[in-house]
């Protein structure tokens, strides 16, 4: 093989190279990307904390209904129940949701609910002030906890939506 | 005949011997016909032991209630089914004829790279070995289909580190070949090969090399973040932690896609190639046929979506992932006319190659028309995860790329061999292969519309007629390819003892470079390049 | 032509070996609401559109191979290429997919919105059995195979399915719903991904864990319909069906106050006192339909994954720590707190210490189980605003 020859193949070998590597790097950044993206689109019902602008102003008018829904993952051994199933709020009115978890069993448990919002793009409707699931729970053998969820509908949700389902499911964390 | 490789006087030092002797031959070597040689052989040894997979699945099913497996073995089968036709035998078998053909299609005397080709080839082996030693570890294989979605995939025995291994051989196995083949296409064609004269094996595969390298390096991120969500306590697809399970299968289909089209695009690429040559005509439409691959290779980046309609996306999404889908169908149709058009008006004559690539063009457009169906999402809710589905993608595997394989093997097996293989068996072949497949995959159209999920060891009675028609159609063409390797090995050793010419086809010197060289292929060619090149196809 | 005539024998042959139940259906079901006529509408419009389209094509196809052959002496033309052609057929195909976009996105526009719902039922996925839970009126249970068919399904179980009504299709307890009635559903899983189809209702919706999807339906007919799941979830993902049985509004009610009735007939039983015989007996059930699976119906468990009953050292040793592990769950043992009411867990609690060749002879009181599965004491709220 003449030595051009071999320049060029080593050229093309190390652009493709490069090229990989930012396939690589692509596939790493998908993760974020797709946050932002579900932030957008509302894929997932995904939400986080928001303390933004509490200055809202309340519409009277309009009621919108948010219904509580609890899982508790098959290998977690808790119970997990909302006490209220559905709260009725005016957009822009700061409503404070509660929910009751128990830990069954004769172990301690560190716990973490994942949330969501359903339909999917209301997600970005719906300011989570506070909520229970931004960080993780210790639960005693038999503890019992009251655990509290601030939120605020945004004036801006399309009229179509009545209902918003805010979906908890607790996972067992312990290692 | 300008190029033929008595003397070697440009020649690099690999090219300096025969091949070595003996068995060391095909563990060293680096010259691009011995390395086709060994893909094509490896595939074909991996198509038996994946159909051997398929078979079990068949003979579950033959009838309702479980006779043979258990349901958890049943599923390893699917999974490994999937995993080993498609990363042990379409694959390679693509890679396989690239290597033989490429070469000699544009007029260079090897691969680019050849250290690399061999390396490339000893990995896949290995991946597809250390794939195939799950099925004896605790837990046994992978058992939660090829597309490994968590958080069923993590529930996966000991087998699941090694089964991700395996799969990072496989893909740096095929970015290896994949550079291989675009620094052959880019830097070793003879002068007055440019690129809008190249034949469309080459071209097909110069995308696909491209889609590969995009892609691969994306399955290897997602399957490594499985790997340390099981093992280091990452939460990349976990919701406990606060991933998200469908993640992963956006990065998945994301490389699923292009995937897909990664085994279909040679399988354009080689029927370009061989109806012509039996139409005695050329292609009709070559630079669309170029656009039109391109086309679809760009589509397969933004579509993937389709493959999860049922996951619950906004609105929005759905609606713009049946629109992006149903683009597919324009440069597909495309392809699929200009195939008609070559053959209208023709001199056309059927020998075997022939029959399996028109049977690719009626079954492949088949396979088309219920993608079409599909991409429909809110039809999709009713098709997704049933037996129509499973029809669906047989059907643009099966009767298209493995048929084309197939056709690829008996149009340039003279070539290679300098010997004729036996047309009667032959065409014996491809009957019982047309139609088996169908009594095959057929009928799965029927289970799936009639409600038949995917994925099932054990079915409900209403199901039994046609999983037993499918079954008895799956063992016939089973056994059927068991014919492919004896006419293989016969025409290897001597055929019908009626030597070839060099042209082995009528008028083919005039489609493709390597019809010039002489039967059989001599070890080493076109150390010069050749000065003329043929015309038919632009 | 001989194989041909073999093919065609073989085929005639595999048909007529079908059994007497074959009520096979060809194309997609039509179903019991807008929605899955609508979908069916499209499916037929599609198909029809490739069917043409396919006629067309294989026509002309066909019509080459016969007559453009070298054997008929025919000489090939040479051409081979023709903007015009090529434009002729992008242009058309683009057309028709516009045409067939049309009534897809208004379709999904209509299944998209799960507005003005009259009752919510929220549907979790577990391995390998569906639960149900009425939102509105606190009607819970789990569904999972029937025993006959459980039975039936086993390896080489000597059991002909075609002997068992409704092989692989029917459930302990089906979900209940009234016809003519907007049904809001909520989909989620408890341990991997489920998908929930029955074909009848026109689509079917992924169950994940983590998160919560929707869709609704209104069924227009009473009857049965059947479905199962439809995501790979793990070995027994083709034994977990889905029954639905749609009711006229008045025996819905009817069926409403009779399961707010058995909720407690079941809580008397929990408190009244069982004998060791008859918890064996009913937890002999409740194995076989809770715990066989990975458990094994003789419970010699799975070498590797699932460990045995018989013999264990769990199930011979502390009644306490066995029924802790059953409540709770470890590993992939799911808690069967949540899925088991008091009298069935104390039933099967029982029966493995006493059958599959255990016999430790002791027994637990389903009023025991219950006080250990104690419901979550009333809230006090303490309103910080």
């Amino acid at each position: 093989m003449n030595s051009e020859l071999e320049r060029k193949n080593k050229r093309t070998v190390k652009v493709l190279l490069g090229l990989v590597f930012l396939m690589f790097l692509f596939a790493a950044a998908l993760i974020p990307l797709y946050d932002i993206l579900c932030e957008i689109t509302g894929i997932n019902g995904k939400t986080k904390k928001d303390i933004s602008s509490l200055t809202y102003k309340v519409d009277s008018e309009r009621q919108v209904t948010l219904e509580f829904v609890t899982t508790v993952s098959a290998t977690t051994g808790m119970l997990f129940k909302a006490d209220q199933y559905e709260i009725k709020v005016h957009p822009g009115e700061k409503i404070t949701a509660w929910f009751t978890a128990k830990n069954k069993t004769t172990q301690r448990i560190t716990a973490k609910a994942s949330p969501s919002f359903t339909p999917g793009i209301t997600a970005g409707y719906v300011k989570n002030i506070e909520c229970f699931c931004f960080s993780n729970q210790i639960f005693e053998p038999g503890e019992t906890k009251h655990l509290k969820v601030q939120l605020i509908v945004d004036l801006a949700l399309a009229i179509d939506f009545k209902r918003i389902t805010f979906g908890l499911t607790y996972y067992d964390i312990t290692h | 005949m300008s190029a033929i490789t008595a003397e070697h006087e440009n020649d690099d030092h690999h090219h300096d011997h025969g091949p070595e002797k003996g068995f060391l031959r095909w563990i060293v070597t680096t010259n691009h016909k011995d390395i086709g040689t060994l893909y094509l052989f490896f595939a074909l040894a991996m198509f038996f032991v994946g159909g051997t997979m398929a078979l079990i699945i068949r003979a579950e099913l033959f009838e309702p209630g479980m006779q043979f497996v258990t349901p958890q073995f049943f599923n390893s089968m699917t999974t490994m089914h999937a995993l080993v036709m498609v990363f042990g035998a379409v694959m390679p078998a693509f890679v396989g004829f690239a290597n033989w053909l490429i070469p000699m299609m544009i007029g260079a005397p090897d691969m680019a790279l050849p250290r690399m080709n061999n390396m490339s080839f000893w990995m896949l082996v290995a991946g597809v070995l250390l794939l195939a030693s799950t099925l004896f570890m605790e837990g046994g294989a992978p058992a939660s289909g090829w597309t490994l979605y968590p958080p069923l995939v993590l529930q996966t025995g000991a087998a699941l580190p090694f089964a991700i291994f395996s799969v990072h051989l496989l893909g740096i196995s095929s970015i290896m070949g994949a550079i291989n083949i675009i620094a052959t296409i880019f830097n070793m064609r003879a002068p007055k090969m440019t690129l809008m004269k190249m034949p469309l094996f080459v071209w097909t595969w110069l995308i696909t090399a491209f889609l590969l390298i995009a892609i691969m390096p994306v399955f290897a991120g997602a399957v490594t973040m499985l790997l340390t969500d099981r093992f280091f306590d990452t939460s990349f697809f976990d919701a406990a932690g606060g991933g998200d399970p469908v993640l992963y299968q956006h990065i998945f289909w994301f490389f699923g896609h292009p995937e897909v089209y990664v085994m279909i695009l040679p399988t354009f690429g080689i029927a370009s190639t061989i109806i012509p040559v039996f139409a005695r005509k050329a292609l009709f439409g070559y630079s669309s046929m170029v656009y039109a691959t391109a086309a679809i290779a760009f589509l397969s980046f933004i579509v993937w979506a389709h493959h999860m309609f049922t996951v619950g996306m906004p609105m929005s999404g759905e609606l713009y992932f049946m629109y992006a889908t149903m683009l597919i169908a324009i440069p597909t149709g495309v392809k699929i006319f200009n195939w008609t058009a070559t053959m209208w008006r023709g001199s056309m004559t059927f020998e075997t190659p022939m029959l399996f690539s028109i049977a690719f063009v009626v079954l492949f457009t088949l396979g088309g028309f219920t993608g079409l169906m599909m991409a429909l999402a809110p039809v999709d809710f009713q098709y997704h995860d049933t037996y129509f589905i499973v029809a669906h993608f047989h059907y643009t595997l099966v009767p298209a790329s493995i048929f084309i394989l197939m056709a690829g093997g008996y149009f340039w097996l003279p070539k290679w061999t300098g010997n004729m293989y036996d047309e009667r068996l032959a065409k014996l072949h491809f009957w019982l292969s047309a139609v088996s497949v169908n009594i095959l995959f057929f009928p799965q159209h029927f289970l799936g519309l009639a409600g038949m999920p995917r994925r099932i060891p054990d079915y409900a009675v209403q199901f039994s007629d046609w999983n037993m028609v499918s079954s008895v159609g799956a063992f016939i063409f089973g056994f059927s390819q068991l014919m492919f390797v004896y006419i293989v090995v016969k025409t290897i050793k001597g055929g019908t003892g009626e030597k070839v010419t060099d042209e082995v086809w009528e008028g083919a010197a005039k489609h493709s470079l390597e019809w010039t060289l002489p039967s059989p292929v001599p070890y080493h060619t076109f150390a010069t390049p050749p000065e003329k090149i043929p015309s038919e196809h632009f | 032509m001989k194989t041909k005539q073999l093919f065609a024998g073989l085929f005639l042959m595999a048909l007529s070996l079908g059994t007497a139940q074959a009520d096979y259906t060809l194309n997609l079901m039509e179903g019991v609401t807008s929605i899955s006529r609508d979908v069916y509408g499209l499916h037929m419009l599609v198909l029809w559109v490739c069917v043409f389209i396919g006629v067309g094509v294989f026509g002309v196809m066909f019509y080459s191979i016969y007559f453009h052959r070298k054997s008929r002496g025919y000489k090939a033309a040479n051409f081979h290429e023709s903007t015009k052609v090529e434009i002729i057929w992008t242009v058309i195909p683009t057309v028709i997919l516009i045409l067939l976009v049309i009534p897809a996105t208004r379709v999904m526009i209509e299944m998209d919105d799960v507005a003005d719902s009259e009752m919510t039922i929220k549907v979790t996925g577990w391995q390998w059995k569906w639960e149900y839970e009425y939102l509105d009126t606190g009607i819970h249970f789990f569904s999972s195979l029937d025993e006959a068919s459980n039975k039936a399904r086993q390896l080489n179980s000597g059991i002909d399915p075609r002997t068992v009504a409704n092989y692989l299709l029917e459930v302990d307890k089906p979900l209940v719903v009234p016809v003519n009635t907007k049904i809001r559903f909520l989909f989620t899983a408890a341990d991997v991904i489920h998908s929930w189809w029955v074909p009848d209702l026109g689509w079917k919706k992924d169950a994940i864990p983590g998160f919560v999807n929707d869709a609704w339906t209104s069924v227009e007919k009473a009857g049965t319909y059947r479905g199962q799941c439809t995501e790979l979830c793990g070995k027994d993902h083709g034994f977990m069906p889905i029954v639905v049985i749609a009711m006229e509004k008045p025996d819905y009610e009817k069926w409403v106050v009779e399961q707010k009735g058995l909720a407690v007939e079941n809580a008397s039983a929990a408190v009244k006192e069982w004998t060791k015989e008859d918890l064996v007996a009913k937890g002999e059930k409740v194995y076989a339909n809770n715990c066989a699976s990975c458990h094994m119906p003789d419970g010699a468990g799975l070498a590797g994954t699932f460990p045995a009953i018989t013999a264990s050292a769990v199930v011979t040793g502390d009644i306490s720590a066995q029924v802790d592990l059953m409540l709770n769950g470890k590993g992939m043992m799911p808690a069967f707190g949540q899925m088991l009411d008091p009298v069935d867990f104390a039933a099967v609690s029982t029966f493995i210490r006493n059958g599959l060749g255990n016999s430790v002879g002791d027994a637990i009181q389903p009023s025991a189980v219950k006080a250990l599965q104690a419901a979550v004491p009333e809230v006090v709220y303490d309103d910080d605003e």
